[in-house]
């Protein structure tokens, strides 16, 4: 247990750690905007911010790698997929199968994206209180009309609360599986269902026994939630994550 | 005070949790309810908190019906469940105390008030800003400890305190059941291993198949509890040992 995911919010007093639950919200949908709409060329400023803000956290990189390989075969997928179907000038013919020069480039700039996204959503949940995140969807639901902000709040709060069990249980079964396999930690494409199946069983059973812990200790809707205080500074990381975006748009 | 009256409940799949069960326990004492696996124990800890709801029968804890209040009654009635990993909610050691008085909708000073309090009991406090799920076995069930204590509830029931658990961590929640005790809480304690809280028992529960087969003091069921699936503490062996040989 003692190497966990980092999926999951850890104490601190980074800046991001002391925004105002409600305006981080607001910051990572506006910087998402602005990574996914920055032209190549601003690419290089904005991912240096984000990887400034990652440093802050001081969270150990090498187990972030460890944790997010799964996100980097996907980011490799796109890659390749982008690679072989973008027309363009051929650098490498196989088979019938081109990869462009303007593939290359388009899968490595769409790859990025998504891999700052992904940076994005991290520092957001290292930095957040799954508490507080439900009062923050708790609040902007609010003025939606036909939506029950309490009951969406708490479900945002549980899928957050949920990912690191996620990731512990694939674990777990991983290593139930090595255990039984001669310590083989790989597992082959076609031997995929001995981990999906037993870890969606576990991870139901989970969910089940966190329910009933929550109903015994007298969970409601109606609850004390935590005081949300917006100050001048996250005024400020508004107007920055703003211009950001604004800048972006122009170039 | 405790009552079960005529209690049944079957699960789904047509189980019988409970069958026809009365049985009734002052305020202030420590229980042992015993019994071998799928005997009933879970389930009648459930209908105390008011997790599972008899059939037929009533539940009451301080005369309140648990099918007429159940926000009071889980505020009455703090239930610790066997695996320490599933009753964890919060992020922090903090936030997991915190979310029972949060539920009782308390104004946030009191909660950090609670919080503190409930984290110094179980000696805890110096990790309240720690992961939970770093802790170790033992931490973690005194934790699970603490977010009950935070609601100050007037029982307690915990559901196999010991298992998993190395003698470190077994002193640390037995200390902690008799903490309970002594401020007058009353504490139930499921166990199939009742050699490790006997001593401070005052009344024994046995369940087999669902049913009430015996209830009284520790004295007077403990030569007999191994028909029932339960191991016999060693002292009370030896006990009957010497009482044969010396008759």
């Amino acid at each position: 247990m003692a190497e966990l995911s980092v999926f999951g919010y850890r104490h601190g007093r980074s800046p991001a750690h002391r925004l105002d639950v409600r305006c981080k919200l607001i910051i990572l949908l506006v910087l998402t905007a602005a990574v996914v709409a920055a032209p190549p060329v601003a690419m290089g400023p904005i991912s240096l911010g984000i990887i400034l803000l990652w440093a802050s956290l001081r969270l150990p990189l090498r187990r972030l790698g460890r944790e997010i390989r799964l996100f980097l075969v996907f980011l490799m997928a796109v890659f390749i997929v982008r690679a072989l179907s973008t027309p363009g000038v051929s650098v490498v013919d196989w088979h019938g199968l081109s990869v462009s020069r303007e593939g290359l480039y388009q899968g490595a700039v769409v790859a990025w994206r998504l891999m700052m996204v992904l940076a994005l959503g991290l520092v957001f949940v290292t930095t957040t209180r799954p508490s507080h995140l439900k009062a923050a969807v708790q609040w902007l639901l609010r003025p939606v009309p036909f939506v029950h902000a309490p009951k969406a709040a708490t479900m945002v709060g549980l899928i957050v609360r949920f990912i690191p069990v996620l990731h512990q249980q694939v674990r777990e079964t991983r290593s139930a599986l090595a255990a039984r396999g001669g310590g083989r930690q790989r597992l082959r494409l076609g031997q995929i269902r001995y981990l999906v199946f037993p870890t969606m069983r576990r991870v139901v059973l989970a969910a089940d026994q966190l329910a009933l812990a929550m109903l015994a200790r007298g969970y409601q809707e109606t609850r004390t939630e935590p005081d949300l205080h917006a100050t001048a500074a996250d005024g400020l990381a508004l107007a920055a994550a703003a211009a950001v975006l604004a800048a972006t748009l122009m170039i | 005070m405790i009552r079960l009256a005529n209690v049944h409940f079957s699960y789904a799949d047509g189980n019988i949790g409970l069958q026809d069960v009365s049985f009734g326990i002052p305020a202030g004492e420590l229980v042992v309810v015993a019994g071998a696996n799928g005997s009933g124990k879970t389930t009648l800890l459930k209908h105390l908190n008011g997790l599972l709801l008899p059939q037929r029968g009533r539940v009451e804890v301080d005369g309140i019906c648990t099918r007429d209040d159940l926000p009071g009654i889980r505020q009455r009635v703090g239930m610790v469940f066997q695996h320490a990993d599933a009753q964890i909610v919060g992020e922090t050691v903090a936030e997991d105390v915190a979310f029972g008085p949060e539920n009782l909708c308390l104004p946030r000073p009191e909660i950090e008030r609670r919080v503190t309090e409930a984290l110094e009991a179980v000696s805890l406090v110096h990790k309240k800003h720690q992961r939970p799920h770093l802790l170790s076995g033992g931490e973690k069930r005194r934790l699970t400890i603490a977010g009950i204590l935070a609601m100050q509830p007037a029982v307690v029931v915990f559901d196999e305190p010991f298992s998993s658990l190395d003698l470190f961590g077994v002193r640390q929640v037995l200390r902690q059941i008799l903490a309970l005790k002594a401020s007058g809480r009353t504490v139930l304690v499921t166990t199939h291993d009742i050699d490790k809280i006997i001593a401070h028992t005052d009344r024994v529960v046995l369940m087999q198949e669902g049913r009430l087969v015996g209830e009284g003091p520790p004295s007077q069921w403990l030569p007999v509890v191994e028909r029932y699936g339960v191991r016999q503490p060693e002292a009370s062996r030896l006990g009957v040992a010497v009482r044969s040989w010396l008759n």
